[in-house]
């Protein structure tokens, strides 16, 4: 894993720079994965201190955003997991690889608002579900249920976590609006690739404000920044008490409920 | 160096993590030392201004502490011109991002130096309008970036290079602020600015031209039996006024390697499909064989000139769709009346589908001890195959080399080859010296859209001789203490006078040498003649024509002979580059000898139409102006008389 992070990353044009939530939101070039492959390359070839190369891991959020936008698919945070001494934050490892990309392709197309689409309100996704789209979309046993649910109807949902979920399963999805009218701020897990223009993290990631205060803070108050003032909903109670923390108008559950 | 003083009011961090991530662009020179665990240099302090004040701020304070500064976009630069220095200042313009909404009536939008490309396209794709300036380094570079550059895009052919776009800029100089273009008072010194590397000064805020989201995309392949078929298609389809988005050409190499032809791949001999196979997965193992291939480099090229010269061509157009279905018919039918072989749709749509992936593949080679580069240069279609055969027999003495042909204009177009070489130095830098004398001993450009940077800056100036003193007075009223960018564009070289231009029509460019004063009368006769006459009509001096109204993608001056302080001037003939900033049409009239500008045939009978001020959409893809040419006139002036028609 070490050598090929370390080969496709470090002399990478920085091709994922625009979907890393920490580059983006800090506007620091070392937060890339080019930029932290890179200082670990030279730091395992004794050019550089290996202090340097634990502080460069610390800046990766690992919500493996870059992953889901690379051509390679390099998994960059279980990379900087590995690296990690001691082992730190990282996407839940037991899980497959999820097609994110896949998602977003259909959340964009047309048709929005097709008469024929189905909420998904009151059906099996809940919205304690939403901060564990990752999760759902690996249980072959919760595919099988969501298939099952909606063989054969559209499904219209704003939210993209659930799609995810049900391109798991097979489910035809299309978009529609907040409904409850809000602005829909995306979580960690949600995967969004930028293309409403969210980060696709907050800052508020497990272990992160702890080992990188400065760049979670930073990161929270660029998505503070592009919320432009407007209320919006937030399904993971950790999300949405951090940014109420650093000032945002968030609904949804309280801090520390993982939704 | 009183770091906390600029502190006090600018985001600043002299942390090694930063500094170092600010050490180096993408010049394949410093990923090569990168590679050889070199470090580059380092500047002294990185520093993030959060508006123009902030940026002011940090301006005069390095002047003050005379430390010297580096704009940086977002380091794709593959000149080395966004590259540290020891003790300088870094600015990373990224915080200054924002992107304003869309003014519908003059279809442009304010936008930060900053933004990262992918960013503004999705925020403008978001109300319904695009630049569509699509560098493959679209997702790590910034707007800025591209305007300090004078970056191309993989539409060029039909929107322009990024500095057709650039409708007004703000920028911040040591010694004072100023705006150009559009919100210029006084004098405009914006084709000054764009492409001078923050030589000048740097971009605080732009103002671009953007074109509503295209509704519909045509993309189609063709096989040609050789380069020059095909390059002869090419010239005949953008002389042709058929404005296609993208017409992109791979040499044989490519074609093969690429397996773009259906059955060609087959063909291919043995050595490269290793070789390909090897580069493209990235396998261990393979570097001690990819190294021993790249030593003996002619013999390497000698083997990819097996097989055949059978080249793939993508032509696509995009926008309205009732336009589209014109402009691709009548495309379509000259492509294959030029001996192209219609592929279908599938080349140009993988094409699209993986236009940046290309990008991911040089990383193993450098991983494997070798590099790869690219290297774009420029020439009108009259010497592209001069061009081409010169630096493509510099570079394969050093390096495996191929190239595609893909920002194709009315007059010429650039070459974009790519190269691999064993990792070294020196024969990296052999490569480039001998490639640069050699694209500028046939009349090309050095630079078509990488810009300058230290890599090519010698080049760049003697490519631009003479213009060097204009540009110091410039930076010294600007910046007269020479912070910014120290050393870089343009450093002195000894070139004698050049002799004036040779007077004439280059038929297959379809472009004039002309004296500049003459009168209109006399040089419209003689144009007339020889059945042509000027695309861009003047009813005076020639000179006139540097002001005249055009196209924001097309260019009315190709070359210039100026004589400045009692010397001669000559501004290379060409339909585009970014040897630094663009001076062709920078002077007074009364300074030009002579000027090269575009023709049309007086055989194509021009069709008028009404322009359809309404239609925005239908305005912005048909030529400004009200006459039309080529094939399509008749089938666009219909649909155009139809619609102006409409309530």
């Amino acid at each position: 894993m070490s050598a090929s992070v370390l080969d496709a990353c470090a002399f990478c044009p920085r091709l994922c720079r625009h979907v890393c939530p920490v580059a983006v939101g800090t506007a620091r070039e070392s937060a890339t994965p080019t930029a932290i492959a890179g200082v670990v390359r030279l730091a395992e070839h004794g050019v550089l201190e290996a202090t340097l190369a634990d502080q460069a891991l610390d800046l990766c959020v690992g919500c493996g955003a870059c992953t889901r936008y690379c051509a390679l698919h390099v998994d960059v945070a279980a990379w900087v997991r590995d690296c990690r001494t001691p082992p730190g934050v990282a996407p839940l490892p037991e899980l497959p690889p999820i097609d994110a990309g896949k998602a977003v392709r259909v959340l964009v197309t047309p048709p929005v608002g097709d008469p024929r689409a189905s909420s998904v309100s009151g059906a099996a996704l809940t919205p304690d579900a939403l901060g564990h789209a990752a999760w759902l979309a690996g249980n072959s046993a919760v595919l099988a249920e969501v298939a099952r649910h909606f063989a054969g109807r559209r499904v219209a949902t704003d939210s993209a976590a659930v799609a995810e979920v049900l391109l798991a399963a097979g489910v035809e999805v299309v978009r529609s609006a907040a409904p409850d009218g809000a602005a829909r701020f995306r979580t960690c897990s949600e995967g969004a690739l930028g293309e409403d223009g969210q980060l696709s993290c907050c800052g508020a990631r497990e272990g992160f404000p702890e080992r990188n205060p400065a760049a979670a803070h930073a990161l929270a108050a660029e998505v503070v920044r592009r919320m432009n003032g407007a209320p919006h909903t937030c399904a993971d109670g950790h999300c949405a008490g951090w940014l109420r923390a650093h000032g945002a108008d968030v609904r949804g559950p309280d801090a520390d409920q993982p939704g | 160096m009183n770091v906390e003083a600029l502190a006090a009011r600018v985001d600043v961090d002299i942390g090694a993590l930063e500094r170092l991530a600010h050490a180096r662009d993408l010049w394949p020179r410093s990923t090569l030392r990168f590679a050889q665990d070199k470090l580059a240099e380092s500047p002294a302090v990185v520093a993030w201004p959060k508006d123009e004040a902030e940026l002011r701020f940090a301006l005069d304070w390095a002047v003050v502490n005379q430390v010297p500064v580096v704009p940086w976009g977002a380091g794709s630069g593959v000149c080395g011109a966004a590259a540290g220095r020891k003790g300088a200042l870094t600015l990373d313009l990224k915080r200054m991002n924002r992107v304003g909404a869309v003014d519908v009536a003059t279809a442009t939008v304010r936008v930060g130096p900053g933004v990262l490309g992918q960013h503004l396209e999705d925020e403008l794709g978001r109300q319904g309008w695009a630049t569509r300036h699509s560098p493959s380094s679209i997702a790590c570079s910034t707007v800025g970036g591209w305007a300090a550059s004078r970056s191309a895009g993989q539409f060029s052919s039909r929107y322009g290079k990024f500095e057709d776009m650039v409708v007004a800029t703000r920028v911040v100089a040591p010694s004072r602020s100023f705006r150009t273009g559009l919100w210029a008072t006084g004098e405009d010194l914006q084709p000054w600015v764009l492409g001078s590397e923050g030589a000048l000064g740097i971009i605080s805020e732009l103002l671009v031209r953007v074109v509503p989201l295209p509704e519909t995309r045509w993309l189609r392949g063709y096989r040609f039996p050789d380069i020059g078929t095909a390059w002869e298609a090419m010239r005949r389809l953008m002389q042709a006024e058929l404005h296609p988005c993208v017409l992109r050409l791979y040499d044989a190499v490519d074609t093969r390697i690429g397996g773009r032809g259906k059955g060609v791949r087959k063909e291919g001999p043995g050595l490269l499909k290793t070789l390909t196979s090897t580069v493209d997965s990235g396998a261990g193992g393979g570097g001690g064989y990819l190294n021993m291939a790249l030593a003996l480099p002619r013999l390497l090229n000698g083997l990819a000139g097996w097989g055949g010269g059978e080249c793939v061509l993508i032509a696509g157009w995009e926008g309205r769709k009732e336009v589209v279905d014109v402009l691709s018919h009548h495309g379509h039918a000259l492509l294959l009346g030029a001996r192209g072989d219609d592929l279908g749709k599938e080349p140009g749509e993988h094409w699209y589908e993986h236009r940046h992936d290309v990008s991911y593949k040089a990383a193993p080679l450098f991983a494997k001890g070798a590099f790869a580069d690219t290297m774009e240069v420029a020439a009108t279609w009259s010497r592209l195959p001069a061009l081409d055969a010169a630096v493509r027999a510099a570079l394969g003495k050093e390096c495996f080399v191929m190239a595609h042909y893909s920002h194709a204009y009315r007059e010429g177009c650039s070459i974009y080859f790519t190269f691999v070489g064993r990792g070294d130095e020196d024969r990296y830098d052999r490569a480039w010296t001998r490639a640069l004398a050699a694209a500028a001993s046939v009349g090309g450009t050095v630079a078509h859209h990488h810009g300058v940077g230290p890599h090519k800056m010698e080049a760049a100036a003697r490519e631009l001789a003479g213009i060097g003193p204009k540009f110091e007075a410039l930076r010294r009223d600007l910046d007269p203490t020479g912070v910014l960018n120290p050393g870089r564009l343009f450093p002195p070289v000894d070139v004698p006078e050049p002799p004036a231009p040779k007077l004439g029509i280059d038929e297959d460019s379809l472009v004039a040498t002309l004296d500049a004063q003459a009168p209109a009368a006399d040089r419209d006769a003689v144009l007339a003649r020889q059945g042509y006459s000027l695309r861009f009509p003047t009813s005076g001096a020639l000179s006139r024509a540097v002001a005249a109204p055009h196209p924001a993608w097309e260019s009315p001056v190709l070359g210039a002979s100026v004589r400045v302080d009692g010397r001669r001037i000559v501004l290379l003939t060409v339909p585009r580059s970014s040897a630094g900033p663009d001076p062709r049409r920078a002077f007074p009239p009364e300074a030009y000898e002579t000027l090269t500008v575009p023709l049309v045939r007086l055989s194509e009978a021009a069709r008028v139409v009404h322009r359809l001020a309404a239609d925005v959409r239908a305005a912005r893809l048909l030529p400004e102006g009200p006459e039309l040419r080529g094939p399509a006139a008749s089938d666009l002036a219909a649909l155009c008389e139809r619609e102006a028609g409409l309530p």
